[in-house]
């Protein structure tokens, strides 16, 4: 059998769609030992779900491979993409399954889209607070900042998947090499005690004072990983020092740690991964309510004001549960704030850049309108049969036109009042 | 056009894009210009031997200094803009080092320029005496902008002050403060950036400028203490002393019973019950769900008012000698309802 055939055929598609059924059944229930981000990755962000991580529950898996989300998905987007091309027809009768395998192979991509392109972020800050970035918290950077003047910072941002023990890192904007020593994906740090813990393992900075104690990756939504990392600067085959750079030094406020160049203070962190943009936000005021009673919230509110933009605007804004802010590509959604009472009054922001965020909606205006073309066609033509004539000679031509005229006029209602609640006018 | 489909070229492209797809996510390292952190209403650049420390209830953010047993403070504190009200901070200090006040031409004698973050500030000094007779000097400098006046405080042991000075108008020049992050909310609603957060109940909203409008005639104003957003010294009365200060939670911190114990311990009376609590509690006529609590120990009383407000609960204290409590009773009674005399 041809490649050709093989992925032309209807039970490609339909094992693909059972072996998606079972992904998702295993993939959501792995959630449980896993955490929602690393059953993800390794379920649905992958090509192959390999053998150690065939369990549920403790029980392993009787199959030493599953296909993962990747191959599943893209061999159904093929399989539909190559039934289509094979299979089409130009016929009036035909319109409608064209369209619903056309929005079907749009969402498929619409997906694969928001998989490899989606950035999800956060902004922490509190009331009066002013930011010009939001955060990843699953994701960190070994940043090296230097100030460029003009109230700047150019910043060279190392991410973490980098920092390997043994590994060298060399960049060309900046004067060393740096060597990771070690690096553990969490820890907690305690103060050093001098008769007690032995020599410090960083002779520069403030992990002098400290000692690193790893503890195991965490996986559940409420608990964040603070990794550690020593490094060890080198120039011209010298050692500079070595550092210990963590996350936690910043939840320390023990200020930035410098190292001296040619070309003045350097700054180093590791810090949670950083994505600027050209505005600034600032939260005015925050608002929480709880059902009566109870500690139950009913409704957190966010007032911020954003500032910039390339239209150089200042605008105030009001966000809240079903009501994120679009702005700049962005999409703000309310998603933490501190409970009532509590000083001081912080809120967190979820911000999700996702370029093909419309791709689904477009796939499922292109599928309803394939479905109702398709059972529209089908019905016409089982009426006419039942009537045994056209139609227009029983109802008469005024009867048709009426009748057209009332379906587009509540076809177009609808498409126009989903397209602006969609968009947020409505 | 003759176009020919040719199932090898799309699968061709299907593989392609398959293996791009895996590329897509591949991390690199990132170089960009981003704006300087501005972390909060203020940034510094801190001395060497200077710690941060836990700022109090009205300041923005706080630093400690030891040195060979010596201890001294930094505070730095946006109040709403008091311009022209000088003379009225450099008295409140003066009050704390146990000095007497000065007038206006003394006061321009004691104010001396420096630059403050780019604006030109002003700097007294004032030595005075503890209450157990150590020397302690307050530097404090300040200046207004268009929304508040910073007030830029150390205080401690006479010698390590004196030897930080250099250290502290350093400091002042590093200062930068965001006009921005002020204009969020009023000045009063300002907290200290990354206080850890307090559970409801021991949380003090920091100062409203103003409570319950003007201090009554006669009272002078101290720098308020922890928790609390006002304090004010009553006159003296033959040599009897009493001070009045105001604390806001955001609940009633335990209903009345537990208040009024609290203050009943203040003043070296044992604590009561429900069936004693009509004894000295009753309701302050003209404020609605407020309560006047009266409480007397030998040559000791303790006036005190719990007057909900605002959805706020405001607790003002009279505390002292006898004969200065009872003299100020109209005043304070009338300034806990908000009418100020």
């Amino acid at each position: 059998m041809s490649l050709w055939k093989f992925l032309t055929s209807l039970r490609l598609t339909v094992t693909c769609l059972a072996l998606a059924v079972l992904l998702i059944f295993f993939g959501t229930l792995a959630q449980v030992d896993e955490g929602l981000w690393k059953a993800q990755k390794i379920w649905f962000y992958s090509w192959i779900v390999w053998w150690e991580h065939l369990r549920l529950f403790g029980w392993r898996f009787v199959v030493p491979l599953f296909p993962g989300g990747y191959l599943i998905g893209f061999t159904l987007l093929a399989a539909l993409t190559t039934a289509f091309i094979k299979r089409f027809q130009w016929r009036k009768d035909k319109i409608g399954i064209h369209c619903i395998h056309a929005g079907v192979i749009l969402m498929l991509l619409g997906q694969l889209l928001t998989q490899e392109l989606a950035v999800e972020s956060y902004v922490d800050f509190k009331e009066g607070e002013t930011k010009r970035y939001a955060e990843d918290h699953l994701k960190n950077e070994l940043a090296f900042i230097r100030d460029a003047g003009s109230g700047q910072d150019e910043v060279v941002a190392i991410p973490e998947g980098f920092l390997k023990p043994g590994a060298e890192i060399r960049h060309e904007k900046l004067p060393f090499t740096v060597r990771i020593k070690d690096y553990g994906v969490n820890c907690t740090v305690r103060q050093r005690g001098p008769m007690v813990d032995g020599p410090a393992v960083a002779t520069q900075g403030f992990g002098t004072q400290l000692v690193v104690e790893p503890r195991g990756e965490v996986t559940d939504m409420d608990s964040r990983n603070l990794p550690y990392a020593y490094i060890e600067l080198m120039k011209d085959g010298r050692s500079l020092g070595v550092w210990l750079v963590t996350p936690w030094l910043d939840m320390f406020r023990a200020g930035a740690q410098e190292i001296s160049t040619e070309r003045g203070p350097l700054r180093l962190a590791l810090r949670f991964q950083r994505y600027y943009e050209p505005f600034a936000i600032t939260l005015l005021e925050t608002h929480s309510d709880m059902y009566r009673g109870t500690d139950i919230p009913k409704n957190y509110r966010s007032r911020v004001r954003i500032m910039g933009g390339k239209s150089n605007e200042t605008r105030e804004v009001d966000i809240y549960m079903n009501h994120p802010l679009r702005y700049a590509g962005l999409t703000f959604y309310q998603a933490q704030m501190s409970p009532p009472g509590v000083q001081p009054r912080t809120s967190t922001l979820q911000v999700v850049r996702n370029p093909g965020w419309l791709t689904p909606y477009a796939g499922c205006y292109i599928v309803a309108a394939g479905m109702y073309v398709q059972f529209r066609h089908h019905l016409t033509r089982f009426l006419a049969k039942r009537a045994g004539g056209d139609g227009v000679a029983r109802k008469g031509r005024w009867g048709v036109i009426a009748g057209r005229l009332l379906e587009v006029g509540l076809l177009g209602y609808l498409v126009i009042k989903f397209t602006l609640k969609l968009f947020g006018y409505a | 056009m003759n176009f020919r489909f040719r199932p090898a070229f799309f699968i061709a492209i299907l593989v392609a894009a398959a293996c791009g797809l895996g590329g897509c996510r591949k991390p690199f390292i990132r170089v960009y210009l981003a704006p300087k952190d501005v972390s909060g209403p203020i940034t510094y650049k801190l001395p060497p031997g200077w710690q941060e420390a836990t700022p109090n209830s009205v300041s923005l953010v706080a630093f400690s200094i030891k040195n060979g047993g010596q201890e001294a403070g930094v505070n730095v504190t946006p109040l709403p803009n008091l311009a022209g009200r000088e003379q009225l901070v450099v008295n409140m200090w003066r009050e704390q080092a146990g000095l007497a006040p000065i007038d206006g031409e003394e006061l321009e004698k004691a104010l001396e320029p420096v630059p403050i973050g780019g604006e030109q500030g002003r700097m007294f000094e004032v030595l005075g005496a503890r209450e157990g007779g150590a020397p302690l000097r307050i530097v404090t400098a300040f200046f207004h902008t268009a929304k508040a006046s910073w007030f830029f405080k150390m205080t401690g042991d006479e010698a390590l002050v004196t030897a930080q000075k250099p250290a502290f108008v350093e400091f002042l020049k590093s200062v930068r403060v965001s006009e921005e992050a002020l204009s969020a909310g009023p000045l009063s609603q300002r907290s200290a950036p990354d206080e850890p957060s307090a559970p409801a109940s021991n949380a003090a909203t920091p100062a409203a400028s103003s409570p319950a409008g003007e201090p009554p005639t006669g009272w002078t104003v101290l720098a308020p203490g922890k928790m609390q957003i006002a304090k004010f010294a009553v006159p003296e009365k033959d040599g009897a002393k009493a001070e009045v200060s105001v604390s806001v939670f955001e609940s009633d911190t335990g209903g009345t019973l537990k208040n009024v114990n609290r203050w009943r311990t203040q003043i070296g009376l044992g604590e009561t019950d429900e069936t004693g609590l009509p004894d000295s509690v009753k309701p302050l006529e003209g404020a609605d769900g407020a309560v006047l609590v009266d409480l007397k120990n030998d040559s000791r009383a303790l006036l005190g008012a719990i007057v909900p407000r605002d959805g706020q609960w405001y607790f003002y204290k009279l505390l002292g000698d006898v004969a200065a409590v009872e003299a100020a009773r109209e005043q304070f009674v009338a300034y806990a309802k908000g009418e100020a005399r």
